[in-house]
């Protein structure tokens, strides 16, 4: 059991270098007017421009999910409580869910203007669906059982909700979380990609129109790490509230 | 009388579930309500429970009635411990009391030693007894128990219904029973009553001779047999009844 975590931790850990590698081998095979070798990549990331950019994409994204996440799960928790709302607008949240969201992009830049205050909303408008859509479903779910419990208790509505319904929901509200960043950083690139002086959208953009390979890999590979490391986070937190309940269920 | 029933009756719609039910139960007493599927048994009893409300009727029950449900009800996110005190910390008993209290219950119902575990870690049987451990620590006047060991296999029903009779020897508690099983409703009742298919009224009311406290060694004694025999007489008419109307349907 330890011995075959170990190897499991081992390999997860190899899964990076691989793709180092590889990102390597294809750089040399393609040659650098295609591809730029993970060194060249590295050493673009200039000083004059790296922390800039970076800051100002996290704080965009920060915000959006910040918003999205507080208005996605207040928004989801109560469609998901009242049967009434949610059934209304349900049809509503899933059909603009299902629209690229790009093509909506010039009414945002219209709206909230060039620069920081598109890319915020434009990535808060990414990440709230997830995160509003798996609370409604999560609050809808909740155990009939566990309410009748409640009920035959005589528990008051904010006693159900603190001990019933949000403990059967904070998993799955996790989840959304962690799925709403992901979006969010999405639609805060493109936001910077098509209206916006700063962050790394804008800094791709232009130098894909320079075809700086070195400093466009650079941001690629950037942008992955954050992804990366930001979800690993989530998930950690998302692993430690399913708590020893679930994976012993999954054994 | 710990509970008064009189001229209970339910429609959801445009179906009766219960017609005018009248019912009795006294201080100490085990009553189990036996009766085709589909006959109101647990509208009955989730309206005694004060989850939903009669069509018509009265109810006169003393204190808050403590539920015991068929299906799954410990909370996965909570210890065996925490989920046994969950009632208690509900209505403001202090942590060492209700820890303190939780503790006998959990090993009054033979579940001591897993006082920390979640409930995944433990076998449905095991999950039961959480949920009926949760429910006597309240002291309630009267535990109204739904199929409680409906979803497990017979042996362990046998086995959880000698430990239900023990618990009851032992805590003298009131308890209104519903069951589709004779053998449950033998071993267990003081009264049985027999209920008709939908709408579910009460055909009959059978005295339990059978002297107690009772294990479920009684299942091989002759009277067991012959009483088994009466009450599936009464039944099996209502069940004729109750499988037509669901053919018919």
């Amino acid at each position: 059991m330890t011995a075959q975590r170990t190897t499991i931790l081992i390999g997860q850990a190899a899964i990076p270098l691989v793709l180092l590698a590889l990102w390597q081998v294809s750089a040399m095979l393609a040659g650098d007017f295609y591809i730029a070798t993970p060194a060249d990549a590295f050493a673009a990331l200039d000083r004059d421009w790296f922390f800039d950019s970076l800051g100002a994409t996290l704080l965009a994204a920060f915000v959006g999910f910040l918003i999205a996440a507080a208005a996605g799960l207040w928004i989801g928790v109560t469609l998901g409580l009242t049967r009434f709302w949610g059934k209304v607008l349900e049809p509503v949240t899933l059909s603009v869910y299902s629209i690229p969201k790009v093509t909506l992009f010039p009414i945002f830049l219209t709206v909230f203007g060039f620069g920081l205050g598109s890319k915020v909303a434009f990535g808060m408008f990414h990440g709230i669906f997830p995160i509003l859509i798996i609370a409604m479903n999560a609050t809808r779910e909740v155990n009939v059982v566990h309410l009748k419990v409640a009920r035959s208790l005589r528990l008051s509505r904010t006693q159900t909700f603190k001990q019933v319904i949000f403990p059967s929901i904070y998993p799955s509200l996790l989840t959304g979380l962690r799925l709403g960043f992901s979006l969010t950083l999405l639609g805060v690139i493109l936001g910077e990609m098509f209206a916006s002086r700063a962050g790394f959208g804008y800094e791709l953009v232009e130098a894909i129109t320079l075809h700086d390979m070195p400093r466009m890999y650079g941001i690629v590979a950037t942008l992955v790490v954050i992804a990366f490391v930001v979800n690993a986070l989530l998930l950690r937190w998302e692993q430690a509230a399913s708590g020893p309940r679930r994976a012993v269920a999954a054994r | 009388m710990v509970l008064t029933v009189e001229h209970l009756s339910k429609t959801f719609g445009d179906v009766e579930a219960v017609r005018d039910v009248s019912l009795a139960v006294d201080e100490g007493e085990f009553v189990s309500i036996v009766g085709p599927s589909g006959c109101g048994k647990s509208t009955l009893m989730e309206i005694v429970g004060g989850l939903i409300e009669p069509t018509a009727g009265r109810i006169d029950v003393s204190g808050m009635p403590g539920i015991v449900f068929q299906q799954e009800s410990a909370f996965p996110w909570r210890t065996v411990v925490e989920n046994v005190a969950f009632g208690l910390e509900m209505t403001g008993v202090g942590k060492a009391e209700r820890l303190t209290r939780a503790r006998d219950m959990i090993e009054l119902v033979g579940l001591g030693g897993f006082e920390d575990r979640y409930p995944t870690e433990l076998s449905g049987g095991m999950r039961q007894r959480v949920a009926i451990a949760r429910t006597l620590v309240m002291e309630p006047k009267i535990i109204l128990m739904d199929e409680p060991f409906g979803a497990l296999d017979e042996q362990t029903r046998l086995i959880l219904g000698e430990e239900l009779s023990r618990i009851r020897e032992a805590t003298n508690a009131t308890v209104l029973f519903i069951t589709h099983s004779f053998d449950e409703a033998l071993l267990l009742s003081d009264r049985i009553v027999v209920m008709t298919a939908r709408p579910g009224t009460i055909k009959q009311v059978v005295v339990n001779p059978l002297p107690r406290p009772r294990d479920s060694t009684i299942v091989s004694d002759p009277e067991f047999g012959r009483l088994s025999g009466e009450l599936w007489e009464l039944l099996r008419e209502e069940s004729m009844r109750a499988l037509a109307g669901e053919r018919g349907r």
